[in-house]
């Protein structure tokens, strides 16, 4: 650096820019010192110390940040030697492309954990049901005691709450010792949160059987836990049976058909945004990207990839040779792992 | 948004760090001349981006009157007849009062500027700049990996040439 200046001396070289004389350093690339993620709070950070930089010094401030090298496809002309015209790739910086994988990841996370909590809602109510179907002998007879409807209908929801609010503590307590062992740290509050959380889950999932209990009655125990199909004839094929077996207990079949197009809708959609990312985001779990090397997917718009300076020089009908423009361009660590 | 790797101005510098470092004299150690060169500008074809040309008047770029003893002046690289997408500006160094003492600057060799010994940052935050990435360009198709036997494009003699000249080893 100590040497510029000699080369930018008007009286000692030809051809020397004034301006360029006067900012001489094209790129200066800043990193910020300590950890930061892409998370909001880091990028809220970034982007006020970029702020501040353009603010106070009066640069350009390209804010690299999540950028990553993405393959640009170069036809290149032939040379005059010979050398024929060539199909090259170079590695340009595509910008924010880990943020928005990040934000895809976590939409993704998302609507795996509302698919995860709707199959255990199923799956707690079928088991609730299951519960109070075996129990009608006993539920018969605490309403042949004198239990009233709404006391039956407590019974089984209060014991559902318990169920799940046990559950929930089990699960908390199992959770931090097994994310130790896979290097995961969850928040603590988070995990308080799944104990009412799992607690009304229970709660909502033994509303139904619940309901059923409440209108328990004596005669209930000499009553088939499953429907009589009423058949005209009896099956004759093992198609014919297990058709029939399948309208016995139409509530708990709706439930299994449930669970099951819920898993494959799951299933469809992270293969959708697999594909669509072109298996660029490989190892996603649960929000932990472990590659964000993202395809060239066509071109945008027509001089809308190209570097502002390209952009600016053309439009001042400046020269091509370097001009004094400074630019800095601040790059963050990443910590996608 | 994308950056062209190459978007950092560039300054060549005439003459081989290798001859530098074996100067002998005060004379072989001048600098009579260097060229900055400017940005490639691209247009856009079917799937990717092709280098706009650029007019270089090369006889004015190169024609700075830089003697060699015996062998005359000297001659321009047999490469920069190739197309060229950068724009040149030759700085010769301007006389002296003492035209046998050019008013020159005198290199002292220092070392060689090596990108991999740069401060390593994590791979996925690593921006694809001239300054941390050694210039090339890999083979994007059957026929160019063929032509380049497998190996990456590398910048040559020509200044003004797609691929610029970085720092870089």
């Amino acid at each position: 650096m100590d040497a510029l200046p000699s080369f930018l001396d008007a009286s000692r070289f030809t051809n020397i820019d004034q301006a360029w004389t006067a900012a001489p350093i094209s790129v200066i690339r800043v990193r910020l010192a300590g950890e930061l993620g892409l998370d909001d709070t880091s990028r809220e950070r970034v982007r006020l110390v970029a702020e501040q930089i353009a603010t106070s010094t009066g640069l350009e401030v390209d804010i690299m940040v999540g950028s990553s090298p993405t393959p640009m496809p170069i036809a290149l002309d032939a040379g005059t030697h010979g050398r024929p015209a060539l199909a090259l790739t170079q590695s340009w910086a595509k910008k924010g492309v880990a943020v928005s994988i990040v934000n895809a990841v976590d939409r993704k996370s998302l609507l795996l954990f509302v698919l995860i909590l709707a199959v255990c809602t199923l799956f707690v109510t079928n088991a609730t049901a299951a519960a109070v179907q075996s129990r009608r002998l006993e539920l018969a007879v605490l309403s042949c005691l004198g239990w009233r409807p709404a006391a039956l209908y407590r019974h089984i929801i209060v014991e559902s709450a318990l169920y799940g609010l046990v559950a929930s503590l089990l699960g908390v307590a199992a959770t931090l010792p097994v994310g130790s062992l896979l290097g995961l740290r969850p928040d603590p509050r988070w995990l308080l949160v799944t104990v009412p959380v799992t607690t009304a889950l229970a709660v909502v999932a033994a509303l139904g059987p619940a309901r059923r209990a409440a209108r328990s009655d004596p005669a209930a125990a000499i009553r088939p836990s499953a429907l009589v199909p009423r058949r005209s004839r009896p099956p004759r094929s093992v198609a014919a049976l297990a058709l029939a077996n399948v309208t016995r207990l139409p509530g708990r079949t709706l439930l299994g058909a449930a669970s099951l197009a819920i898993g494959v809708c799951a299933l469809t959609l992270l293969a959708a945004i697999a594909v669509a990312f072109q298996g660029a985001v490989v190892g996603t779990l649960l929000g932990d990207a472990v590659s964000v090397q993202a395809p060239s997917r066509g071109l945008p718009r027509r001089g809308a990839h190209r570097p502002a300076r390209h952009r600016r020089r053309r439009r001042r009908r400046l020269p091509q040779h370097p001009r004094a423009r400074r630019r800095v361009r601040y790059a963050a660590r990443l910590r996608l792992a | 948004m994308r950056l062209d790797p190459s978007a950092a101005a560039i300054v060549a510098a005439r003459g081989d760090a290798a001859q530098l470092e074996n100067a002998g004299n005060l004379f072989d150690r001048q600098l009579p001349e260097f060229f900055s060169t400017g940005a490639v500008g691209y247009l856009p074809t079917g799937n990717g981006l092709a280098p706009r040309r650029v007019d270089v008047d090369r006889t004015a770029v190169w024609n700075s009157g830089v003697e060699r003893g015996a062998e005359g002046w000297a001659d321009m690289p047999e490469e920069a007849a190739d197309p060229m997408f950068r724009g040149i500006v030759g700085h010769r160094a301007i006389a002296g009062e003492n035209a046998q003492r050019r008013n020159a600057l005198l290199l002292s060799p220092v070392g060689r500027f090596d990108v991999t010994r740069l401060p390593a940052w994590s791979e996925l935050s690593a921006v694809p700049m001239e300054t941390y990435f050694a210039a090339g360009a890999a083979p994007g198709d059957e026929a160019a990996r063929t032509a380049l036997r497998g190996h990456d494009l590398l910048p040559n003699a020509n200044f003004g040439g797609f691929l610029g000249q970085a720092p870089a080893s």
